[in-house]
């Protein structure tokens, strides 16, 4: 294979100065497949997945997309270049209908919003049913399904989801995990950061786990679901030393 | 494994949610906190032992921030009480809480700004003389207290190692030694009780391990110490007592070593072994490359 879709290489990030988040993160996906980021509190997944769309500053290292560097470049132009990104909370304008928000998805190319919306209707039948309803009004679910479809609108190759199942009940993240895996099996690569470790290592091909800003471990999902070192890493040295 | 005197007590106790302990300081009944349909903090029963550490710790959204303001008086729960060292807080305000012996730390530190580091300090202390407006206008009230005051404030700072920022201002100070100053303004008050909510974070490294001595001599003062905390490495050190958060309710507790290997503990931290998992399965990598492809062609056609 060539060089993968999306490559971070050796970044360092953070939000204030002098604090650095990330030191020295890396990170490939290759077309097609879906990558989950995984870490206890503090580890720097939401950064890094931010790294990945402009939404941090880069000080060091590179992101790549195709090849060309996108490292700090801004959101609206990754959009432009198919990257869409889910944020983890208040990701729906509330007061515009479920049809607004996804027109507000693609107002970059407003004439295909009648096919891009019968795309996105498919995945998620219950955008269209009630597309005039204010997106303010939503379940926590509805408003995920909301953000993820918007972020669909555009035809991304990549997409990136922020803890999809942040604040949903265990029925409904395993619904927004399935929809994920639904939206990945269209083709749309995908970079998921989840604090649900488990199910982001089911559906996932390759995980990343992250600590204290750094990629500790890295490989198949399955793998790593069962990797004694990766329950040790949430709950301290003792957990690993099984008698 | 921490050989303290508390964990010795506790050794005899059953590790399981809601157990009751030899000698409880704090014991909470039923309380419950609801923020629409949310149920942030369901606590049955819960008990904590005088004189130990015992660290509260759990996933995110867990509740434990929520159970803190609860118990402290910063939030009112829909239902429940507890009772603090006999005396029942379920209807005293935050501002009073203190009076009864139990004082609290915030995640993000509230230290003034634009106060000095000594008036940060003094201004811990309760029931101050010079607090009314009559007296306040009469010296001779309040000096001595005020004298008082200043000598338990200076010893705190030295123990603290901070007796030569005395002089500086509050905003001045490293995000470190914000913690530090307010765990020493914690205990202006004398209290039995400190709550510590996450005293380690964005603390930096060298700091941690001053700032973790002065936790664990705590209970050398006479002092039950109730904290949270996400550094595992941290709260298996030091803790006497374990008890574990999810969802609101209390799903484990015990010593540190039999918390870290309950199945329970480990679902709720990595998600949850239920039901049907069959679904749960990557797509075909194949398939999904193809897919891409097909679609990138399209695009470029």
């Amino acid at each position: 294979m060539s060089e993968p879709l999306l490559i971070a290489e050796d970044v360092t990030a953070g939000y204030l100065p002098g604090i650095d988040i990330l030191s020295g993160c890396n990170l490939t996906l290759a077309q097609g497949e879906f990558v989950g980021i995984i870490g206890p509190n503090g580890a720097g997944k939401s950064t890094l997945l931010k790294s990945l769309f402009g939404l941090v500053d880069v000080r060091s290292g590179s992101v790549r997309l195709r090849g060309h560097d996108i490292t700090n470049a801004p959101a609206n132009r990754l959009v432009a270049q198919g990257v869409g990104y889910v944020p983890q909370t208040n990701n729906v304008f509330p007061s515009l209908t479920i049809e607004e928000n996804l027109e507000m998805g693609l107002y970059l190319k407003p004439k295909e919003f009648r096919e891009r919306f019968t795309f996105v209707a498919e995945l998620f039948p219950l955008l269209s049913d009630r597309r005039r309803q204010r997106a303010g009004g939503l379940s926590g679910g509805e408003r995920q399904m909301v953000a993820m479809g918007r972020a669909l609108m555009m035809q991304p190759s990549v997409l990136l989801l922020d803890e999809p199942s942040a604040g949903l009940s265990p029925a409904l993240q395993d619904e927004a995990f399935l929809r994920a895996r639904e939206i990945n099996a269209t083709g749309v690569s995908i970079v998921m950061v989840e604090q649900n470790a488990r199910r982001c290592l089911q559906i996932c091909h390759r995980g990343y786990v992250l600590d204290q800003g750094r990629n500790a471990y890295t490989g198949n999902g399955q793998e790593l679901l069962h990797d004694p070192k990766v329950i040790e890493l949430y709950l301290g040295t003792l957990a690993g030393a099984q008698d | 494994m921490p050989e303290t005197p508390a964990a010795r007590v506790l050794a005899d106790v059953e590790p399981r949610p809601g157990v009751p302990k030899p000698d409880p300081i704090l014991v909470v009944d039923n309380v419950v906190r609801t923020f629409g349909g949310l149920r942030a903090v369901d606590v049955e029963h819960l008990e904590i032992q005088r004189g130990a550490i015992t660290s509260l710790i759990g996933p995110n959204g867990a509740g434990k921030t929520t159970f803190f303001n609860l118990m402290t008086g910063f939030d009112r729960p829909d239902q429940g009480s507890w009772s603090f060292d006999g005396h029942d807080l379920s209807r005293v305000p935050a501002h009073q809480v203190a009076n009864y012996g139990m004082v609290r730390t915030f995640q993000l530190t509230k230290a003034l700004t634009r106060l000095t580091v000594i008036e940060n300090m003094k201004l811990g202390a309760t029931s101050q003389r010079g607090e009314r407006f009559l007296p306040s206008l009469w010296p001779g009230v309040w000096r001595s207290q005020e004298r008082e005051i200043e000598a338990r404030a200076d010893e705190l700072l030295a123990r603290f190692r901070m007796d030569h920022m005395r002089g500086e201002l509050g905003g001045t100070l490293s995000g470190g030694q914000r913690k530090l100053l307010e765990m020493a303004r914690a205990l202006m008050v004398d209290p039995a009780m400190v709550m510590l909510d996450e005293p380690m974070a964005g603390v930096n490294p060298a700091l941690t391990q001053s700032l973790l001595q002065h936790v664990k001599d705590l209970p050398g003062f006479g002092k039950t110490v109730l904290f949270v905390e996400h550094d595992m490495d941290v709260v298996m050190d030091i803790s006497d007592w374990v008890v574990v958060m999810a969802q609101g309710r209390i799903i484990s507790e015990g010593p540190p070593a039999a918390v870290a290997k309950d199945q329970a503990v480990i679902d709720a931290y990595l998600g949850a072994d239920h039901g049907d998992e069959s679904r749960f399965t990557p797509v075909s990598f194949e398939a999904s490359a193809a897919a891409a492809r097909r679609h990138d062609q399209e695009e470029s056609a």
